[in-house]
């Protein structure tokens, strides 16, 4: 790849490639051959000076997460799953089986995280069907 | 809709380029996330997902993007720019209409559109109708999944075609990472200067 012009380099080119559009033909040619000379005296093409060189990218670390819990439970206009939980102990505790799922859903309310695991959103929902609620 | 689509709430009406995409026109690479990824069938043990995860380091360390949408259930574009980027667990099934649908609203128009799918997608016919509504953006379709699945390698064939001119088709195995890496790479960038 052929090194970067200088500045000064880069104004004179400027200059030259500015007479291109001169009205006297005979500007206009000895302007090309001077681009042309330029060119060639420091061994650039037309693509050196032409095409954009993108710096490098840096390297990209690629890994497999989670999924955004703030989108599957909090999504604007549903019901969380905490306000399910609280919902099944306030007004559908019957639906409990036994003290185990009455104090899974407590737990899960006492603990306060955002976000249920696969196994406790299959547990809770299961649940929550029974009451006819669901998120 | 006005300002882009609101795919299953991925943007909440905002322009799709908004939430992950590049300004810049370039190839949008649409990736399967679907739960068939998790399954593990290559020597080594890793998951589909992990391969598609080393694919992606190779090809986004060379080339840019302008969007890269995972797509299983829903389409979610994932923020290109940093050097840390995470994909989503594999889940759901495979609907590919919608994710095909966000490469088309993007801003700028992608010069490009490729689909990594390794299965059988959910809703073939919406998702014809979508590439064809694409045109003239060609579509590189390939499939990498199992070797015997000609429904989905088919479908892949049909896919590209749907697409503009230009667009190839193709099967890769995942855990071939440089190979896919390097294809990808040259239908993006073209073959290295100098």
């Amino acid at each position: 790849m052929a090194e970067p012009l200088s500045d000064q380099d880069l104004d004179r080119l400027i200059k030259l490639c500015g007479l291109l559009g001169s009205a006297h033909a005979g500007e206009r040619a000895a302007a090309a051959l001077k681009v042309s000379e330029f060119l060639t005296s420091r061994a650039l093409t037309w693509s050196d000076v032409l095409v954009v060189q993108e710096p490098p990218l840096p390297p990209v670390s690629v890994t497999v997460g989670e999924r955004e819990p703030e989108r599957r439970y909090e999504a604007p206009g549903t019901v969380g799953w905490r306000m399910v939980a609280i919902e099944i102990l306030q007004n559908y505790e019957t639906v409990l089986r036994g003290d185990r799922e009455f104090g899974f859903v407590t737990g899960l309310l006492q603990r306060g995280r955002p976000t249920l695991s696969d196994a406790q959103e299959k547990w809770l929902r299961d649940i929550a069907s029974r009451a006819g609620l669901t998120w | 809709m006005p300002g882009g689509i609101d795919p299953i709430g991925t943007g909440a009406g905002r322009p799709v380029s908004s939430v992950g995409a590049t300004t810049r026109a370039g190839a949008v690479l649409l990736a399967d996330t679907s739960f068939s990824m998790s399954t593990r069938d290559t020597m080594g043990g890793l998951r589909r997902i992990d391969h598609l995860a080393r694919v992606l380091a190779y090809l986004l360390s060379r080339v840019r993007l302008q969007a890269l949408i995972c797509f299983n259930s829903s389409p979610q574009v994932i923020a290109l720019g940093g050097t840390k980027i995470k994909l989503p667990e594999p889940d759901g099934g495979t609907l590919l209409e919608l994710p095909l649908v966000m490469a088309g609203e993007l801003s700028p128009k992608p010069n490009r559109v490729i689909v990594l799918c390794d299965g059988e997608v959910a809703d073939p016919l919406p998702s014809l109708r979508a590439a064809r509504a694409l045109k003239p953006i060609p579509i590189d379709a390939y499939f990498c999944g199992l070797d015997g699945n000609t429904a989905a390698i088919d479908f892949m064939r049909r896919l590209s075609e749907a697409g503009g001119e230009g667009g190839q088709t193709g099967k890769f195995k995942l855990g071939d990472h440089y190979q896919i890496g390097e294809a990808l790479r040259l239908r993006i960038a073209g073959p290295r200067r100098g």
